[in-house]
């Protein structure tokens, strides 16, 4: 197991690398440059120092050769915006708010999703889980800004009980954790609903039955178990999705985050932070697909982390 | 310690011992999108305390439901119609359980795993493939028992051992897959011995197995019934199955029991003509030559059975009576009871 998480991150670094040179050169593709409309007005020579000062005057081939030394070095550079900031200041200040926020809405989605799924295999009353999933389908087709905008209206607006802005207390949480979470909820109560459904039809479940165990732990125990599966599968790349922040939602609700600093660094050309922020988001990514693998062979021990070798 | 004691104390079979499972006109239909599936009709048989009784027929003759209706482990859309069941003098049947279905599933559930425990048919499914053997093994001693997870896991080592597992400490962390069929059929069996049941229903235990290994099986079965001087309900559709392990046999055909006996009675003097079919499906070592008679036709949809007789399509004594009036148990001997006209109108010319 540990052999096999250090395999896999060996090969994320080198799925990095290749991350890092990719957007390298399609962000030099891009046309424009940081300095805006405005730098036509300075005189050549400034115009050449400032180039030479981030090294915009050399060929691309060599401005990655200087890139990729400096981040071996861990420096990322200063931003080409922000004068004196270093990008890896911009992500540090920025992160914990998107991540604080995302870990919430993960929770959320993820109790919420699985209970609602459980429900709706196991009720006895057909309109509960078609009311489910009736939730399901306007979860999944509801884009999140308008779903956002709802929110806001009916209980910022209108009933004034919810703050619209920040993340101040733990009341400005519930807006844009609700808004992130309808889709992942949608997701996981159909994925656990359909899995709940098979589950209990199972065999196995019989046999704890006939064992005198309760039938709420039944469920727990022996059923829930086997659902988890899809849910893990689907949970990994969730987890990067709401780490890497929503710029939808981070923008309606004025969130310093993640989300808001991508997009707007690809639109000032901020080069640098472009690139760490990919590089950072990349990592997110391969690190949540690594744990969701490991996690799935936690749970079902006939899944083999690698071929040829039995789990043991 | 409680064990060892049980092993040294052979029980022997008293044929005036109590009831220790009775159950009367038991009827068990399922609610299908066909319509209602009358799977057991009018059944009435007991269990005697200490005996292994076997009970036969072929798929789909509601010997099974008639167990899961015992277990109260129907599936959803199954609910038991009329009768009464005894188990161990007191009340198991959700018709008349006092307190109400909220009681009895309270009370089954006490009971389930507990003294009554049922060994099931496919040990490739009925073992949960996430939970390692242990989880699996100890759970009916924890619901069961006032013991630790430390003593339950003992327990558990010393039963794996006794059904034949070998190193048991490791096995116990093992999970399903790692086991042969054979093998996980020996856990299923474990799982049923584990609190010290009085009555185990072995639902068609060797039906999944390998011939080699399904006389092992039941040898297991039948050694652990010797020790425990627990009763046995064995289901089959097997005749060559039952002909040791069992001291009485019930025979079930379309919902109902048409024939009851000794085993001695069922094997040497069969009255009903599915008892003697089936016996002509029987491959007896002995009688090389003779061709295995297979009983032509179907068994009757159950959907709209018969009013009569449900054998009477494949029946080569049925007469105008058996198409449109069922049969009473007439009694042959004390032990013998079988439900066919052909005994009545012996009855009557008698």
């Amino acid at each position: 197991m540990i052999k096999y998480t250090l395999k896999r991150l060996l090969l994320g670094f080198i799925t990095l690398f290749v991350l890092a040179t990719v957007t390298f050169f399609l962000m030099k593709a891009i046309p424009g440059s940081p300095f805006g409309a405005e730098i036509s007005q300075l005189p050549a020579a400034t115009v050449e120092k400032l180039y030479a000062k981030y090294n915009l005057d050399k060929s691309i081939p060599e401005q990655y050769v200087i890139y990729l030394k400096n981040v071996i070095r861990g420096d990322f550079g200063e931003s080409l915006l922000r004068k004196g900031t270093d990008v890896t200041t911009i992500i540090a200040k920025a992160a914990p708010v998107t991540m604080k926020l995302g870990a919430v809405a993960f929770v959320f989605s993820m109790l919420v999703g699985i209970t609602l799924g459980i429900v709706a295999a196991l009720t006895k009353h057909r309109w509960i889980s078609n009311a489910v999933m009736v939730l399901a389908t306007v979860g999944v087709s509801v884009p999140s800004f308008l779903f956002a905008l709802m929110l806001m209206i009916v209980f910022g607006v209108q009933l004034q009980i919810l703050p619209i802005i920040g993340l101040k207390g733990p009341l400005n949480y519930i807006m844009p954790t609700v808004a992130l979470s309808l889709y992942p909820i949608s997701m996981v109560s159909r994925l656990v609903r359909s899995s709940m459904s098979e589950a209990v039809k199972q065999d196995y479940m019989v046999l704890a039955r006939s064992k005198g165990t309760a039938p709420f732990w039944v469920i727990v125990k022996h059923g829930l178990k086997n659902c988890l599966i899809p849910v893990v599968t689907y949970a990994g790349p969730l987890v990067a999705y709401l780490m890497t922040g929503s710029f939808v939602i981070e923008s309606l609700f004025s969130i310093p985050g993640l989300g808001g600093e991508f997009v707007t660094s690809v639109t000032n050309r901020d080069y640098t932070l472009i690139m760490a922020l990919t590089i950072f988001f990349g990592a997110l990514i391969i690190i949540a697909n690594i744990l969701t693998d490991l996690l799935s062979a936690l749970i079902d021990p006939r899944i083999k982390l690698e071929k040829g070798k039995t789990a043991a | 310690m409680e064990r060892s004691k049980e092993k040294g104390m052979a029980v022997t079979m008293n044929p005036e011992s109590t009831n220790l499972l009775e159950v009367k006109h038991l009827t068990t239909e399922f609610e299908t999108e066909q319509g209602t599936v009358k799977a057991v009709r009018d059944v009435s048989f007991t269990v005697k305390k200490g005996e292994i009784l076997g009970i036969v027929g072929e798929s789909g003759s509601g010997k099974s439901q008639a167990m899961y209706s015992v277990m109260g482990l129907l599936a959803r859309n199954g609910v038991v119609k009329e009768g009464s069941m005894l188990f161990d003098g007191h009340d198991i049947s959700p018709l008349s359980f006092e307190g109400g279905l909220k009681a009895y599933d309270k009370y089954m559930q006490g009971v389930r795993g507990n003294t009554l425990s049922m060994i099931f048919q496919d040990p490739m499914s009925f073992l949960n493939p996430v939970l390692n053997i242990e989880t699996q093994l100890v759970e009916p001693m924890l619901n069961h028992m006032k013991i630790s997870r430390k003593e339950a896991r003992e327990k558990a080592i010393e039963l794996l051992r006794q059904v034949g597992i070998p190193s048991p400490e490791t096995r116990l962390r093992q999970y399903p897959h790692e086991f042969s069929g054979g093998m996980r059929q020996r856990i299923i069996i474990a799982i049923a011995l584990a609190c010290n049941p009085k009555l185990i229903i072995a639902d068609e235990p060797t039906t999944a197995l390998d011939v080699t290994i399904q006389a092992k099986i039941l040898q297991l079965i039948k050694d652990m019934q010797r020790k425990s001087g627990s009763s046995v309900m064995l289901i089959t559709h097997d005749l060559g199955v039952v002909a040791n392990m069992c001291s009485r046999i019930v025979i079930m055909y379309g919902g109902k029991i048409v024939e009851v006996g000794t085993a001695d009675e069922i094997f040497f003097q069969p009255h009903h003509p599915y008892t003697s079919g089936l016996l002509a499906c029987v491959n007896n070592p002995e009688e090389e030559d003779k061709e295995l008679q297979p009983i032509p036709g179907s068994p009757p949809d159950l959907l709209k059975p018969p009013a009569g007789c449900p054998f009477v399509d494949r029946c080569s004594c049925a007469m105008r009576i058996c198409k449109d009036y069922m049969p009473e148990m007439t009694e042959l001997s004390p032990t013998h009871r079988c439900a066919c006209w052909l005994e009545q109108k012996k009855e009557v010319l008698a």
